[in-house]
């Protein structure tokens, strides 16, 4: 089993047995980037968001920002669980963490935004190697151990040093710093959508491109086994560390624009089923595409909404939660690629079908 | 030293609970091979029931041993239905179903009951004895015996009856028992039933102290699943004394550490898995796996 994992960029055909269903994606990789209908379709996305915004009301971009700020964090779970094989049952905590970071940065030291959030980035991204280090000493289920007791004991730390946080009330700002600088003429929200579309797209690339490259494959190589990887000279504690500071730097990213956008934090928001919330984002989404990220994060944001128009709000939050719960489970038994990841290999086959019809 | 001693005993009479939950844990870790994260919520669940069960008129005598073979047949049911079909798909996906699990039980508790904390009356009355310098509940020394016995009764299924052995022998090589004629498939869900009774029982002696409401086991997840490491993934009894050392020290570190009272007694249970996991991943009692390729 010698497959090449920090060998040259180009896909090289190792002793893998089955490598006929593969195929196909390796040739996708080889061709020049603008003639891949995946880009393609990523720049009509990018487009069409660059004009929605004159388009929808305040009140519903105000709604959009929000899943594009979960997007964020989720694209950060994707990295991890879809790339990395690791698993997090806390991001919900990472993402409040960079929410207060950049609150408390901007509320009680009067920094700009940009620089609270770049120090909200750094603060959950050594917050996330910290949570790696005890996980690494015997791999499996720890991850998720620890995870889980993160959060459900972060609201509780947050509740508890009032002198830091507000408690349990929380921090709030007057307004959005987030705010459009005065030659454009936007409004508030139109210019964090923009900001956050253009963020959430910078992610996303630098991820991708984390992925496809020799890292990529050595990160491949710890997902399908990590003893594997370990004897091909990718040293897999660093690895690990890496991917997990990397996935939680993404998420207090999304948290930092999230809190700042809302312009107020309070400890309920990040609470154990929160993160529960962005796994399921993160697993219905599909967590090895990333427009899975902005599926499952649409998911989640516009589920509660829904339901909460048909049968009122004062049981609307369980029963959002009960539909996680089930479209979790049945995404995991029929649908393990997640729905963009679904509809994606629904799409190849299609237009594979179509081509062979003009072929013949 | 008689403080001392009063809240090492109570320390040991929550402890119970935790190590019962422990129990259940470290059953459904053996067999299946995943943390059931939804653990606690069975348990919030089953104490609902017997709630339910209570206020309809039942006598305890009656209630107990329904509540155990309910709940039985709910985790076996649970395993059958919707663990078993990402059985073969890793870790990962076992542990997202455990977590949806905990999600889709915790709603359906607060969607029927509500989410308001009920006070539930002690089912062993409210008196209390005085033993020496020591004070006892009935509800602490009832409750107490009745987990005790839980897991008395589990323990003794495991090491002395043949579906125990069978239980076992999946346990330790599921492929050698398949061989064997075992049928592995029943085995994990008489394995998740016997860890969701054993549950039911710490939710039901937890109800009245802590009063019933969804969040009743949150926090005693937390703390079980502290107990577990502590103890070792692979071990029942350590999972039980792992519950019962982290009763005591959550209770201590409770009375004597300033700051870390109520809510933040959590600290305990989480610096317990993050030291153990640093320093004894294979806890007190497990034992080191060694990995081949």
């Amino acid at each position: 089993m010698a497959t090449s994992i920090s060998g040259p960029p180009t896909r090289t055909e190792g002793a893998a047995p089955t490598p006929t269903p593969t195929a196909a994606p390796a040739l996708a990789e080889l061709r020049p980037m603008w003639r891949r209908p995946v880009t393609w379709a990523w720049t009509a996305l990018f487009v069409v968001a660059l004009v929605v915004p004159f388009l929808i009301s305040d009140y519903d971009l105000f709604k959009a920002t929000r899943v594009l700020t979960i997007a964020i964090a989720v694209a950060g779970l994707n990295l991890l669980i879809g790339r990395a094989g690791q698993i997090s049952a806390g991001h919900g905590a990472l993402y409040g963490l960079g929410a207060y970071t950049a609150m408390i940065l901007v509320k009680e030291l009067g920094w700009a935004w940009p620089g609270a959030v770049l120090a909200a980035v750094v603060v959950s991204g050594a917050a996330g190697w910290l949570i790696g280090l005890p996980a690494l000493r015997v791999r499996g289920l720890n991850l998720g151990l620890l995870t889980i007791a993160i959060a459900a004991i972060f609201p509780l730390l947050l509740s508890r040093f009032e002198g830091l946080t507000g408690g349990t009330i929380g921090l709030q700002l007057a307004g959005s710093p987030i705010t459009p600088p005065a030659a454009l003429a936007l409004t508030p929200e139109q210019f964090q959508f923009l900001l956050l579309v253009v963020v959430l797209a910078v992610v996303l690339v630098l991820l991708r491109n984390l992925t496809t490259g020799p890292m990529g494959r050595a990160v491949e190589a710890l997902r399908v086994n990590p003893l594997m990887a370990r004897s091909e000279g990718v040293d897999v504690n660093r690895l690990t560390l890496t991917m997990f500071a990397i996935s939680s730097a993404v998420a207090g990213l999304g948290g930092a624009l999230g809190g700042l956008v809302l312009a107020s934090t309070v400890p309920d928001s990040y609470s154990m089923f929160f993160s529960l919330t962005l796994l399921s984002a993160c697993v219905v989404g599909g967590s090895r595409t990333w427009a899975g990220s902005l599926v499952g994060s649409a998911f989640i944001v516009y589920l509660p909404d829904v339901i909460s128009q048909q049968i009122g709000s004062t049981t609307g939050g369980q029963w959002s939660q009960l539909v996680y719960a089930v479209a979790l489970l049945l995404t995991l038994f029929f649908l393990p690629a997640g729905v963009a990841g679904g509809a994606g290999r629904w799409l190849a086959r299609l237009t594979r079908r179509l081509r062979r019809r003009s072929h013949a | 030293m008689t403080e001392l001693l009063q809240q090492t005993v109570s320390g040991l009479t929550t402890g119970l609970v935790y190590a019962a939950l422990a129990l259940a844990i470290a059953l459904v870790f053996q067999g299946t091979g995943t943390l059931n994260f939804a653990q606690g919520e069975f348990a919030t669940l089953a104490a609902f029931v017997s709630f339910a069960l209570s206020t309809a008129g039942l006598s305890w005598w009656l209630i107990v041993p329904l509540l155990v073979v309910l709940a039985f047949v709910f985790g076996a049911g649970v395993e059958r239905l919707l663990v078993r079909p990402v059985e073969g798909s890793g870790p990962l996906a076992l542990l997202t179903v455990t977590a949806a699990l905990l999600l889709g039980s915790n709603a359906v508790v607060a969607l029927i009951w509500g989410t308001d904390v009920r006070s539930m009356a002690s089912p062993f009355g409210g008196a209390v004895y005085h033993v020496g310098p020591l004070t006892f509940t009935a509800q602490a020394i009832g409750g107490g015996a009745l987990v005790l016995l839980a897991m008395l009764l589990c323990g003794l299924i495991f090491r002395f009856t043949p579906l125990g052995l069978r239980l076992r022998a999946v346990a330790d090589n599921p492929d050698s028992a398949r061989l064997l004629g075992i049928s592995t498939g029943v085995m994990l869900a008489v394995g998740w039933g016997i860890a969701a009774a054993v549950g039911a029982v710490a939710g039901l002696v937890a109800a009245p102290t802590l009063g019933l409401s969804p969040e009743l086991m949150t926090n005693a997840l937390l703390l079980a699943l502290a107990a577990v490491t502590l103890g070792g993934f692979s071990s029942r009894l350590g999972a039980v004394v792992g519950g019962l050392l982290i009763g005591v020290l959550s209770n201590l570190a409770s009375r004597y550490v300033p700051g870390i009272g109520g809510d933040l007694q959590l600290v305990v249970p989480f610096a317990v898995i993050f030291l153990v996991l640093l320093v004894r991943p294979q806890g007190l009692f497990g034992r080191a796996s060694t990995v081949r390729a």
